[in-house]
């Protein structure tokens, strides 16, 4: 007997304190990354997970935070999030929306959202997670797309939405992605996709054709766009073309075809042409070039010395899928104004390794980057060298700014939700 | 006895390439082609045949490449439009119809999709290929 309780007290002794730690290391523990690697003093949470196939992320000022999701769980395209007793997990998680969703925003009492053809909002219900109201179109009649379809947006603080429509295509060629097919000249493309359009924030049933403002052009894809409060105007980081080295295989090696284009930061303007299809942006020349679609030899410059250059550039193909512009007073004082992007990591490198699958930061000054791009969260892949995106277990897709200052990441592939803070 | 060393150490030295069939196999066999996967398929269906989600299906023990060599030797030979579905989730983009491959290599890359990544089905030769491009060719 006594034989069989020393036992059983062994058992537990040997067992508990091992179970005791992994339960501390998925949660608050200071010093915690929740498996990422984070700059010294920051420490993360697993906020949420298995939520879905995230995409953007919001924070409310209250605290609740809302997820866009690519595809619908449980029928419905939006998961609210609310942490009750402040525990820094969720605790209460609820599904709503009938639609998928990609892009996801708070302005005024409202939360917007869009598919993949409108732009949407309804109206928060008092201090509620989930909003009671029917959501309403503001803007809509955007193209039906078979890739870079999703509309992605921003508001600004005097009442517009300014929405991304991505290029139907890799460089406006037909058919699509195939060697040896020249670019279409003008491209067609480019009159209702591959730019910015400018709607009003508050007027239900816009039409892109009818009431949409062409605000910026030439831009292949944008997933990434934020308005910056600092100086009033729009930030998109474009995602470049693909396939250099497999549409010209005798112009490109396979190193300079996962090199380039190099993906570009662009501050917006009303009027912009940023290039595409005709452009691409060399990062190691510094220089925009002339598209191999469009005759161009990996040297002539040719049309697009008119094309507006970017403000930063970053290798190829990183997938700059989120931005954010941090305006909170919890992290150091480098980081006041900085930009956040989150690369959502490669596909476009192969054969060589892919790259990216990690969230940046780039401190600011006057509008304009100041410093270098800098790894701030890495680990999401959970491998050292990734072959193929499939090999990554996260990957960072949407960032959101707690009321707190701290930083939230959501991830793609199993909907896993970070909650990042600092503590001096 | 001379020739037959040399003929030894010839069979010995060439034994790896016969039985990879790198560079010589009877006319009956249409070896895998690694190289050719890397040309034309690997940039969008990764190296893994993994795919890239949302965007390019996996080519790993699904339907479309396990099941009849005709309709696969067809989206070589004609593309395929997006959006596809393979085991409920969908993939967006087009695949475009590869041009200036010969039959033979069409059979070559079909053969190393469709014995690699844990895939087993049965070869496929140039001259199946070219019956089948001859019918995609007589039609409208």
């Amino acid at each position: 007997m006594i034989q069989i309780r020393l036992l059983v007290y062994a058992f537990v002794v040997l067992l508990f304190p091992r179970s005791c730690e992994r339960n501390t290391s998925e949660t608050n523990a200071p010093g915690n990354t929740a498996g990422l690697t984070l700059p010294a003093g920051f420490s993360a949470t697993i906020f949420a997970d298995n939520l879905g196939s995230g995409r953007h992320i919001i924070v409310r000022n209250n605290g609740d935070v809302y997820l866009a999701l690519r595809a619908l769980k449980n029928g419905k395209g939006i998961v609210a999030l609310r942490d009750k007793n402040s525990d820094g997990k969720a605790d209460s998680i609820v599904y709503f929306a009938n639609t998928p969703t990609t892009g996801i925003d708070i302005g005024g009492n409202y939360l917007y959202f869009s598919n993949f053809t409108e732009v949407y909002r309804v109206p928060f219900t008092q201090n509620k997670l989930v909003p009671s109201e029917t959501p309403v179109i503001i803007a809509g009649g955007f193209p039906q797309q078979s890739q870079h379809n999703d509309k992605t947006f921003a508001l600004d603080e005097s009442g517009n939405l300014y929405v991304n429509v991505g290029a139907p295509s890799n460089s406006c060629t037909d058919p699509d992605r195939t060697p040896g097919t020249p670019g279409l000249d003008p491209c067609p493309q480019l009159e209702w996709h591959a730019g910015i359009w400018r709607f009003r924030s508050d007027l239900p049933g816009q039409d892109q054709k009818a009431d949409g403002h062409r605000y910026a052009s030439g831009i292949r894809n944008s997933v990434a766009i934020a308005w910056n409060t600092l100086n009033n105007k729009l930030y998109v980081v474009q995602h470049g073309r693909d396939q250099l080295a497999q549409l010209y295989p005798a112009m490109y090696s396979e190193q300079e075809g996962a090199e380039l284009p190099a993906e570009e930061f662009f501050a917006v303007e009303d009027g912009d042409f940023f290039g595409w299809p005709y452009c691409y942006y060399d990062l190691t020349r510094k220089i925009k070039l002339l598209a191999p679609e469009y005759g161009g030899n990996k040297y002539a410059v040719d049309r697009c010395a008119d094309a507006k250059n970017p403000i930063m550039a970053f290798p190829g193909h990183l997938a700059p899928n989120d931005l954010l512009f941090y305006t909170g007073n919890m992290f150091p004082e480098k980081y006041k104004n900085g930009a956040f992007i989150a690369f959502h990591g490669s596909w476009n490198r192969a054969p060589l390794p892919q790259e990216g699958y990690y969230v940046a930061f780039i401190s600011f000054e006057n509008g304009l980057p100041s410093g270098n791009m800098e790894i701030f969260a890495n680990g999401f892949a959970g491998v050292d060298v990734i072959t193929s995106p499939n090999n990554a277990r996260y990957r960072p897709m949407g960032l959101g700014q707690g009321p707190d200052g701290s930083l939230y990441i959501s991830d793609s592939e199993k909907g896993r939700v970070w909650n990042v803070t600092y503590k001096k | 006895m001379k020739m037959t060393l040399l003929f030894k150490a010839f069979l010995i030295l060439a034994f790896p390439f016969i039985l990879s069939g790198n560079i010589i196999y009877p006319h009956s066999i249409t070896p895998d082609r690694k190289d050719l996967y890397k040309k034309y398929c690997l940039t969008c269906h990764q190296a893994d045949g993994s795919g890239v989600s949302g965007m390019f299906p996996p080519l790993i023990k699904t339907p479309k490449v396990l099941g009849p060599a005709d309709s696969l030797i067809m989206i070589i030979i004609s593309g395929l439009k997006g959006p596809t579905e393979v085991a409920g989730v969908t993939y967006t983009q087009n695949m475009p119809a590869v041009k200036n491959i010969t039959d033979q290599e069409i059979a070559e890359v079909l053969n190393f999709v469709r014995h690699n990544w844990g895939n087993k089905a049965a070869s496929i030769s140039a001259a199946e290929v070219a019956r089948i491009r001859s019918k995609a060719e007589k039609k409208p």
